[in-house]
C-alpha cells in the first residue's frame, strides 16, 4: 500500500551572485546568422547510382554548430540557408568512405556534389555501424551463439552502447582482460571498484564463454558477424534538418581536447564510437526554455556544471554551479520546465553533496533555489515531470515525490513492491493529465500509478520478454540469474523488459513507457488502465524515453540506434529518424512546439553535444528546390 | 543512473537489534551468563563495559599490538578462561571497522572455546578515534596491505602458547569476507576460512588448502550472485567450498544494525561453529 506523507520543504536560496556561481563558456566566435547562401548538391556512388538517404553535414570553420540534412530519393540535398563563410561539408553513408569538401559559401547559392566510394573493408564498415546494427549482425545460428548474444546484450549494453565495445577487436585473452576489468566497475559511477569488490556475477560466470564468443565475432580472424545495415532514411525521415551544438568539455585536460571539445565527437563515422574519456561524457537531459535556449543537466563529476544554458543563437554556454562535495558542482540528472518557464532538475549523488534535492532555476534571472527532500526520504532521483497543475514529480529510491512549488509541500508515494527481490528504485516518471503520478521500476519490470486523491498505488507487472536463448538456458543459468537478482540497473536478466523512462500525453488519456531491454513502447490508458505493447521493429534499438506531441504522436529516443523514432498511435506505424552522429548514448528526449514547428531536442551524453531536429514538410522542401533551380538557372543565364 | 551505497550494519542502532543479537547468542552459546546484559538492554551501551561482559562469558579480553612488516597494529584478543591449547579464529571486521559488535562476536568465539583475535585493520593509519575515522581509513588502505596485516596476525597466533597452531581459522564479515578468502589462497597452514557476505578473489584457488564456508544474504546480489561461480571454480580446482544463502535478508544480516536478522544470524553462527570445529 502506498504511504502518503506530507512534508514542508525548506527552500534554501543559494544562488544569488551571478558572478560567483555562473561561468560562461562556449563558442569561439559567433556562428553564422540564419540567412544567406543556399547550399545544395547531389550524392552518387562510385558506380554512378544516385544515393538517397545520405547524411550531409556542414559546419562553419571555427564554429560550434553543425547542420545536417539527408539526400532525397533522387540523391539531392538541400540545406536551409546558411550564412556566408567557409564551411567543411561532408557526406556519409554506411558502406562508403565519406565524401569531404571545404566550401566558401558566398552569393545566393552554392552547389557541391559528392561521389562516395564503396568500401568492402569489413573493419571500415563495422566502425560506421550503430549499436543496433552490431546487435542485429550478431548471428543466432547455434544455441551457444544465441545464449552468448543474450548474455552480451543483457550484461554489457546497459551503461553504454554495444558499438563502444564491438568496434574493437581482441583475441580471447584480450576480451577476457576487458571482462576482468569491467566486472569490477562500479555500477553508476563507472570507477574501478578495487580488488576486494565483488565482480558482476553474470560477467564472471560466463567470462570464458563470452571471451571466446567475442573473439569469434570481433577477434583477430575473420568475423562470424553477418553484417545487416539499417536502411538509409527515406520520405519524412529524409526531410529532417538536424542542428547539432558542440558543448565545450569544461573539466577536461585542455591539452587532450580538440581546442576544448572532444577529440572524437562521433561526427566522423570512420573514427567509430567516441571513448567518452576526458570528461566528454556527462551531458544528460536537455530542455528548451521559453526563449528557445536549451538547458541541460550534467550527471558526471564536474567542477563547473550543475545546470547549464545553451544560447541557441550564439552557441554560448552559461554554467550554473550549485556547490556539491569536495569543491565539485552538485550533479544533476532529470530536467523539465513548468508552465511558467521555470526549469526543474533533480540533484543526484551523495546526500551531503545535495543528492536528492530538487533544483529550481528561473531562466529570467538565472537564480536558483534548492529544495531538500522531506526527512526520511531518499529524495529526488533520476527523472522529473510537471503535472498540469504545475506540481513537480520526481522519482525516488522507493517510489515518487510530488512537490508543490507554491506551498513547498512534498507528498511521498511508495512503490507497492520494494523488497520481494530487490530494492527496486524508480527510474522514469510521468504525471498524467488527471494529475496522477506514474513511475517505472526498471529492475523489477513494474510500472506504478498513484491516485493522488486517495493516495492509493497500483502496480502493473510487465510480462517477461522472450529470450533468444529460450530452450538453451539451463537450470544453472537460471539459478545464477536468481542469485544475481535484479538489483543492478545496468544488468538485465534473460527475460527483463526494463521499463526505463516514460512520457505522458498531457492532452490525452495515455502514458507511454519505453522498455529498454524488451524494445517495446507500452501504452497505459489512464482511465481504463488497459496496457498495449508495441514492439519496435528492431527491438535491440533500445527505446529509452518518450515524449508526446500535441498531435498525440510519441517521440522516442533509441539509444542503440543513435536515432529518434515517431510512433503514430492512430496508424500504429513507426518512422525512424537517424541522427548524424555515432555513439551518442541518448538518454532523454524533449519537444518544443511553441514556435508552431515541432522541434525534437536530445542531448548526446557521450559526445558533449545537443541536437535539435525538425522535419520539413514536402511543401517546404519543394519550395527550397524551386528556389535552388531558379538560382541555378539565373546563374547559368549570366 | 543508479548509485549503490552500501553500509555494513549501523553502529548506533538501539536495543531492538541488540536484543536480536542477544537472543541468538543465548540460544547458541549456553556458556554465556547474560545477567549483566539483560539488566542493560535499554540502549546500545552494553558493550561499553566489555570487561564485565567478558567476565560474565568466562573469557579474558585484552588489547594487544602485533608486528606487521615493522608496523605495530592493534588487535582485540579474547581467550577462554582456563588456558590450554585452543583452536583460534581471526575475526576480520567489516567496513565499519573494529566496533563493538565485532568485539562482541570476538568474545563469543572465545566463549565457544576459541582464542579469537580481531585485528583493527584501520590502525595501520594510526588508532582510529571515532567510527568515522575507522571507516575512512578502511577506504584508504590498499586491500593487499590488509591481507598482509592478516597474515601477520596469523603468525602472531601461531606463536601464542594458548593456540593450537594447526587449527587457526579466519572468519570475515562483509569487507572482511574477501580478506578471509584471500588468506585461504595465500596461507597454506590456514585451517578453515569463513566468508560472511564477502567477495570471492578472482585467482589463486590452486593455492587454497583450507575448506571455505560462505554465508550469503539473498538480497546482496552482487556478492551472492558469485556463489555458483565460486563453487564451480573451487570444485574444479579440487577444493572444498560450501555455501548457504539466507533467504530474504540483506548484506549485513549478521551484525547489529538495520539489516540484522536474528534467525539468519543464528543459523549462520551455528553453521560457522560446526564448520570450525570439524
Amino acid at each position: 500500500m502506498a504511504s502518503m506523507k506530507r512534508f514542508r520543504a525548506v527552500a534554501m536560496i543559494v544562488g544569488v551572485g551571478l558572478g560567483m556561481a555562473i561561468f560562461a563558456t562556449g563558442a569561439r566566435t559567433a556562428p553564422p546568422q540564419q540567412s544567406g547562401v543556399l547550399l545544395t548538391g547531389a550524392v552518387k556512388s562510385d558506380s554512378g547510382e544516385k544515393m538517397a538517404g545520405v547524411t550531409v553535414s556542414a559546419k562553419g570553420v571555427g564554429q560550434t554548430i553543425t547542420t545536417s540534412v539527408f539526400t532525397d530519393e533522387t540523391g539531392d540535398f538541400y540545406f536551409p540557408r546558411l550564412a556566408a563563410g567557409k564551411y567543411r561539408v561532408w557526406a556519409q553513408a554506411e558502406g562508403f568512405d565519406a565524401g569531404r569538401a571545404e566550401v566558401d559559401l558566398e552569393g545566393a547559392s552554392h552547389h557541391q556534389d559528392f561521389v562516395l566510394k564503396s568500401t568492402k573493408d569489413v573493419d571500415k564498415q563495422v566502425k560506421q555501424m550503430t549499436g543496433q546494427e552490431y546487435i542485429t549482425s550478431l548471428p543466432e545460428d547455434t544455441p551457444q551463439h544465441r545464449l552468448m548474444k543474450d548474455v552480451f546484450y543483457n550484461t554489457c549494453t546497459g551503461c553504454h552502447e554495444p558499438n563502444y565495445i564491438l568496434q574493437n577487436r581482441f583475441d580471447e585473452k584480450g576480451w577476457e582482460a576487458i571482462l576482468n576489468l569491467m566486472s569490477k566497475v562500479q555500477n553508476g559511477g563507472g570507477e574501478y571498484g578495487g580488488l576486494d569488490q565483488a565482480p558482476f556475477p553474470v560477467m564472471v560466470y560466463y567470462k570464458k564463454q563470452l571471451a571466446a564468443y567475442l573473439a569469434e565475432m570481433r577477434g583477430p580472424g575473420p568475423s562470424l558477424m553477418q553484417i545487416k545495415l539499417r536502411p538509409r532514411p527515406t520520405g519524412e525521415a529524409a526531410r529532417a534538418i538536424v542542428t547539432e551544438y558542440s558543448i565545450p568539455v569544461v573539466d577536461a585536460d585542455p591539452l587532450a581536447t580538440n581546442d576544448g571539445f572532444p577529440t572524437n565527437d562521433g561526427t566522423d563515422w570512420s573514427l567509430g564510437t567516441p571513448s567518452a574519456l576526458n570528461s566528454s561524457r556527462g551531458l544528460h537531459d536537455s530542455q528548451t526554455d521559453m526563449n528557445g535556449n536549451i538547458w541541460f543537466t550534467t550527471s558526471e563529476p564536474s567542477f563547473v556544471r550543475t545546470i547549464s544554458m545553451l544560447d541557441t543563437k550564439s552557441g554560448k554556454v552559461t554554467n550554473i554551479k550549485v556547490p556539491g562535495m569536495n569543491g565539485l558542482a552538485a550533479p544533476t540528472h532529470g530536467l523539465t520546465m513548468d508552465q511558467k518557464g521555470i526549469m526543474w532538475a533533480t540533484v543526484i549523488g551523495a546526500p551531503e553533496g545535495g543528492g536528492g534535492n530538487l533544483l529550481r532555476v528561473d531562466p529570467a534571472t538565472m537564480k536558483y533555489e534548492v529544495f531538500p527532500p522531506p526527512k526520511g526520504s531518499t529524495g529526488a532521483g533520476t527523472s522529473i515531470d510537471v503535472d498540469t497543475k504545475g506540481n513537480v514529480w520526481a522519482t525516488t529510491a522507493s517510489g515518487a515525490l510530488r512537490f508543490d512549488p507554491n506551498t513547498h509541500e512534498y507528498k511521498e508515494f511508495k512503490s507497492p513492491t520494494l523488497t520481494d527481490n530487490g530494492p527496486g528504485g524508480s527510474y522514469g516518471i510521468a504525471a498524467d493529465r488527471l494529475g496522477n503520478g506514474w513511475w517505472t521500476q526498471i529492475n523489477m519490470d513494474r510500472v506504478n500509478r498513484v491516485d493522488v486523491e486517495t493516495g492509493k498505488t497500483q502496480e502493473f507487472k510487465e510480462p517477461p520478454r522472450a529470450a533468444r536463448a529460450d530452450g538453451v538456458i539451463t537450470e544453472a543459468d537460471r539459478k545464477l540469474y536468481e542469485l544475481a537478482g535484479v538489483e543492478l540497473t545496468d544488468f538485465s536478466g534473460f527475460w527483463s523488459q526494463g521499463p526505463r523512462r516514460m512520457g505522458a500525453d498531457k492532452n490525452g488519456d495515455v502514458v507511454w513507457v519505453c522498455d529498454y531491454w524488451g524494445g517495446n513502447l507500452v501504452k497505459y490508458d489512464i482511465r481504463t488502465l488497459k496496457t498495449t505493447f508495441y514492439k519496435y521493429p528492431t527491438p535491440e534499438s533500445a527505446p529509452y524515453d518518450a515524449s508526446v506531441d500535441k498531435n498525440h504522436n510519441v517521440w522516442v529516443n533509441l539509444t542503440n540506434g543513435d536515432s529518434v523514432a515517431k510512433f503514430d498511435p492512430k496508424t500504429e506505424k513507426w518512422i525512424e529518424y537517424p541522427l548524424p552522429t555515432r555513439g551518442i548514448d541518448l538518454r532523454h528526449i524533449s519537444l518544443d512546439e511553441r514556435s508552431g514547428t515541432l522541434q525534437i531536442i536530445v542531448g548526446y551524453t557521450r559526445n558533449s553535444m545537443i541536437a535539435r531536429m525538425q522535419v520539413r514538410t514536402k511543401e517546404e522542401l519543394q519550395a527550397l528546390k524551386v528556389q535552388a533551380r531558379d538560382l541555378l538557372a539565373r546563374a547559368s543565364a549570366q | 543512473m543508479k548509485a549503490i551505497f552500501r553500509r555494513e550494519g549501523c553502529l548506533d542502532e538501539c536495543g531492538c537489534a541488540r536484543r536480536g543479537m542477544l537472543k541468538f547468542a543465548l540460544a547458541t552459546l549456553g556458556v554465556f551468563a547474560f545477567t549483566g546484559y539483560l539488566s542493560r538492554l535499554s540502549a546500545w551501551t552494553a558493550a561499553a563495559n566489555p570487561a564485565q561482559d567478558a567476565q560474565s562469558a568466562n573469557v579474558d579480553v585484552t588489547t594487544v599490538q602485533y608486528d606487521s612488516g615493522g608496523l605495530n597494529l592493534d588487535a582485540y584478543l579474547a581467550k577462554p578462561k582456563g588456558g590450554g591449547r585452543n583452536p583460534a579464529v581471526i575475526v576480520i571486521h567489516d567496513n565499519q571497522g573494529l566496533n563493538d559488535p565485532m568485539r562482541d562476536v570476538t568474545r563469543q568465539f572465545a566463549a565457544a572455546g576459541f582464542v579469537a583475535m580481531a585485528p583493527d585493520l584501520a590502525s595501520r593509519l594510526g588508532p582510529p578515534k571515532t567510527p568515522g575515522q575507522a571507516m575512512q581509513a578502511i577506504t584508504q588502505i590498499s586491500p593487499t596491505l590488509t591481507v598482509q596485516d592478516l597474515r601477520a596476525a596469523f603468525a602472531y597466533l601461531q606463536k601464542d602458547p594458548d593456540v593450537d597452531p594447526t587449527k587457526i581459522s579466519t572468519v570475515g564479515f562483509g569487507w572482511g569476507g574477501w580478506r578471509s578468502f584471500m588468506l585461504a589462497t595465500s596461507v597454506p597452514e590456514l585451517y578453515r576460512a569463513v566468508v560472511y557476505s564477502g567477495a570471492t578473489p578472482t585467482q589463486g584457488f590452486e593455492n587454497v588448502h583450507a575448506p571455505v564456508l560462505g554465508n550469503y544474504a539473498q538480497f546482496d546480489f552482487r556478492v551472492t550472485g558469485n556463489a555458483i561461480w565460486t563453487e564451480k571454480t573451487m570444485h574444479d580446482a579440487g577444493k572444498n567450498f560450501t555455501y548457504y544463502v539466507y533467504p530474504s535478508v540483506y548484506h549485513a544480516f549478521y551484525s547489529a544494525g538495520p539489516q540484522y536478522n536474528a534467525d539468519a544470524a543464528k543459523l549462520a553462527w551455528t553453521r560457522t561453529l560446526e564448520f570450525l570445529k570439524k
